[in-house]
C-alpha cells in the first residue's frame, strides 16, 4: 500500500464535506478579529504603550507636585526609559506588520514567527524588570519628599532596621517578580515556541 | 474595494485549498472553523503583496500552510494535531478499499505538521522544485524527505488496517 497508489483517493476524502462559503461570508470573515499570535503580540505591544503613556503621566504629575531635584532627576530617568521601551516595541511592532503582509516560504516564516516571539518575550522580560528598581526607588524619594513638604520628617525615626527591612523587602519583591515573570512567559508561549524550534529543527536537518 | 472583490472572487473559487489544510490539521469542526477564519485573514494581509508572479492557488498554499503549522490556540496554546475526519467515519460501496484509504489518512495525521505540508503538497501534483521554493528548502531535500515519508506512511498504514 503506496502512497501513489491511493494518493487520488485520499485527496477526494480531503474534499468530502466542505462547506462551500458564499461571497457574502467570506467578505464578513475578513472584517472579523485574527488570534494568531502575531495578533496576540500585537495587542500585547499595545497595552505596553499604553502603559508607558500612564507612566509618563505619572512622572510628569510627580514632575509638577514635588519641587526636589531627586523627583525631577527620576522623572526624566522614567521618560527616558519609557521612551527608549518605546523605540524597541515600535519596531517589533513594524517587524510584525511586515511579517504580516509578506509571505515567505515555511521554513522563512517559522524562523520570522521564532525571533518575533523571542524578541516579544525578551522584550517583556526586560521592561518588568527594570521596572521594579525604577518603582522602589521612585517610590521612596517620593514618599521622602512629601514628608518632608509636610514638615514631618522629624517625626520619622530612622534606623538601621528599617533599611534592613526595606532591602530584605525589595530582593524578596524583586525575586518573587523575576520567578513570576518568568513562570508567565513560558506558561504563554513555552510550549509553542519549543513546538515551533522543533519544527525549524526538522525541516533545517531533515 | 477594488482589490476585496478580486481577492474575494479568488478565495470563492479556491476555497477547496483552504479546506483542505483545515481539514488535515485540526480534528474538530471548532478548531477548523478557527483556523478557516485564520488562514483567510493571514490571506487578506498578504493580497495586497501578491504580484501574480505566481499562480494565486500555489500562493494561497503557502499561506495556509504557513498559518496551520503555525496555528496558535487559545487554549491548548499547542501547534495543530489531527484525527480523523468525521467523513471518514461513513460507509463505504467498497470497504476494503475504504480501509486502504482510511489507513493512509490515519498514517498522514501521525506526521509531523512539516511532513504532512509535503505529503499535501506532493498529492496535489506540485514538482519537487516548487514543494522545496514553498518550503524554503532544495528540490534534493524534498526528494530525500518524501522518500523518507513514502516509506513511514507504508509502514504505519499497517498498523491501522
Amino acid at each position: 500500500m503506496e502512497l501513489d497508489e491511493l494518493k487520488t483517493r485520499v485527496k477526494a476524502k480531503l474534499e468530502e464535506g466542505m462547506l462551500r462559503h458564499s461571497a457574502t461570508d467570506l467578505e464578513l470573515s475578513i472584517r472579523q478579529k485574527t488570534n494568531s499570535i502575531t495578533g496576540k503580540i500585537k495587542k500585547n505591544t499595545w497595552l505596553e504603550f499604553a502603559a508607558f503613556i500612564f507612566c509618563m503621566g505619572v512622572a510628569l504629575a510627580c514632575w509638577l507636585l514635588y519641587h526636589s531635584l531627586l523627583v525631577h532627576l527620576f522623572c526624566l530617568a522614567t521618560w527616558v526609559f519609557c521612551i527608549v521601551f518605546s523605540a524597541y516595541l515600535f519596531s517589533l511592532y513594524k517587524k510584525i506588520i511586515f511579517y504580516e503582509k509578506a509571505q515567505a516560504s515555511v521554513k522563512e516564516n517559522l524562523q520570522q514567527v521564532i525571533n518575533i516571539l523571542n524578541r516579544f518575550t525578551t522584550l517583556y522580560f526586560r521592561i518588568t524588570m527594570v521596572l521594579l528598581p525604577v518603582i522602589f526607588v521612585f517610590g521612596l524619594i517620593t514618599g521622602y519628599v512629601d514628608v518632608s513638604q509636610k514638615g514631618l520628617i522629624h517625626q520619622f525615626h530612622w534606623s538601621g532596621n528599617i533599611l534592613f527591612y526595606i532591602i530584605i523587602f525589595m530582593i524578596g519583591w524583586s525575586g518573587i517578580i523575576y520567578f513570576f515573570a518568568k513562570w508567565y512567559i513560558r506558561k504563554l508561549y513555552g510550549d509553542y515556541l519549543i513546538q515551533l524550534k522543533h519544527q525549524l529543527k526538522e525541516i533545517e536537518n531533515g | 474595494m477594488q482589490a476585496e472583490k478580486i481577492f474575494i472572487e479568488a478565495i470563492e473559487q479556491n476555497q477547496p485549498i483552504i479546506h483542505k489544510v483545515c481539514n488535515l490539521y485540526m480534528n474538530n469542526e471548532q478548531d477548523r472553523k478557527d483556523l478557516f477564519q485564520e488562514i483567510l485573514l493571514s490571506a487578506w494581509k498578504g493580497f495586497v503583496n501578491f504580484k501574480g508572479d505566481a499562480k494565486f492557488s500555489t500562493w494561497l498554499y503557502r499561506v495556509a500552510l504557513n498559518t496551520a503549522i503555525t496555528f496558535y490556540r487559545k487554549d491548548q496554546r499547542k501547534l495543530p494535531t489531527a484525527s480523523l475526519p468525521e467523513q471518514f467515519v461513513m460507509s463505504s460501496d467498497n470497504p476494503g478499499n475504504e480501509e486502504q484509504v482510511k489507513a493512509m489518512y490515519s498514517s498522514i495525521n501521525h506526521l509531523s505538521p512539516i511532513d504532512k505540508a509535503l505529503v499535501m503538497l506532493y498529492m496535489e501534483d506540485y514538482v519537487y522544485s516548487e514543494i522545496g521554493e514553498m518550503m524554503g528548502i532544495t528540490a534534493n531535500n524534498v526528494a530525500v524527505k518524501m522518500n523518507r515519508i513514502k516509506l513511514k506512511l507504508k509502514e504505519n498504514a499497517k498498523k491501522y488496517l
